[in-house]
């Protein structure tokens, strides 16, 4: 019966937390539960309902398989197929007896957009990063300078190195300005 | 958004002017159910029958497959109606099935496993030729 109660508790904390879970018997014999959570890059309001997702897709699903005694219960994070291992987090383990569905999720959400905010914020560090070291935005009296870019650096502060003539070190570039001469870097913002 | 994949087409007769049958895939959690969808070739514009898995069949039958706003509103011509019937019935079934684990979780076998159990869905058209 205890062991009944807990597992209901689970499900029902599931359910508080996430109202849009998908939860169904994947072992019915067994009495396995498992219960698909959507989860958002923000959380969803309370002044825009509980079912709802507003049309938002979700950054991945929480997959928790939660046996009838809650002693071998598996958590993993499915992400949407293309998803760059880079962009994914590694889902914390649920620790039998100390494990609860309350702090567990909160836990694995602020996991997730941690890691989703640490890209954005990535992706708006290197497009700042280009614009400063664009030699476009270099003072003129400038004597030399040197750069590391890799290789998605190069991209961004290249946009046209297709068909610039100068060749590209894929790890090491190396700019000098001379006052009063064009560089070959100079393209186009 | 749910993912459904629509494979292995064949007649449901010889001489049926198109393809007629076949299976639907549609993800559920992290697994997939498989449905067969049966269409009539003679009458193409009619809505379509379903024939669910054993487990889906179950929870599903307190649902009139008739009143379904899938199939009361069954267009053909609309490109979205046949999702927008299988969701329908995917929202029942994650329905039923949540509340079948909250009236059953942790028992070894379940008291009342189906407690909703009213009507049986359609059952499907199969012709023999």
């Amino acid at each position: 019966m205890a062991a009944r109660l807990q597992l209901k508790f689970e499900v029902e904390s599931v359910l508080a937390l996430a109202p849009c879970a998908e939860v169904r018997f994947c072992d019915r014999a067994a009495g396995t539960v498992e219960c698909f959570l959507p989860i958002f890059a923000e959380e969803i309001s309370e002044t825009s309902g509980t079912s709802g997702t507003d049309g938002r897709t979700a950054l991945c699903h929480l997959a928790l398989r939660l046996d009838r005694t809650l002693q071998d219960v598996r958590a993993a994070l499915v992400y949407p197929p293309g998803t760059d291992e880079s962009d994914q987090t590694a889902c914390p383990v649920w620790a039998a007896g100390n494990s609860h569905v309350f702090d567990f999720l909160p836990l694995v959400e602020a996991n997730v957009r941690a890691k989703a905010a640490a890209g954005a914020t990535r992706s708006r560090f290197l497009a700042a990063l280009a614009d400063q070291i664009t030699p476009l935005s270099a003072s003129p009296t400038s004597a030399s300078f040197l750069i590391n870019l890799d290789n998605s650096f190069d991209v961004l502060t290249h946009p046209n190195r297709n068909s610039c003539p100068c060749p590209h070190l894929p790890l090491v570039h190396e700019t000098k300005f001379q006052p009063g001469v064009a560089s070959p870097h100079l393209h186009a913002a | 958004m749910i993912s459904v994949a629509v494979w292995q087409p064949f007649k449901s007769w010889q001489g049926a002017r198109f393809n007629d049958r076949f299976t639907l895939s549609v993800a559920l959690g992290t697994g997939r159910v498989e449905w067969t969808l049966l269409l009539d070739a003679e009458r193409p514009s009619a809505p379509p029958d379903l024939v669910l898995d054993e487990e889906s069949e179950a929870l599903l039958r307190g649902v009139r497959y008739a009143e379904l706003q899938g199939i009361r509103e069954w267009d053909a011509s609309v490109s979205s109606a046949l999702l927008w019937l299988v969701s329908s019935i995917r929202t029942h079934l994650l329905a039923a099935a949540r509340l079948d684990v909250l009236t059953s979780a942790g028992d070894a076998v379940p008291v009342h496993p189906h407690p909703r159990v009213v009507h049986a869905v359609k059952p499907a058209r199969v012709r023999l030729n």
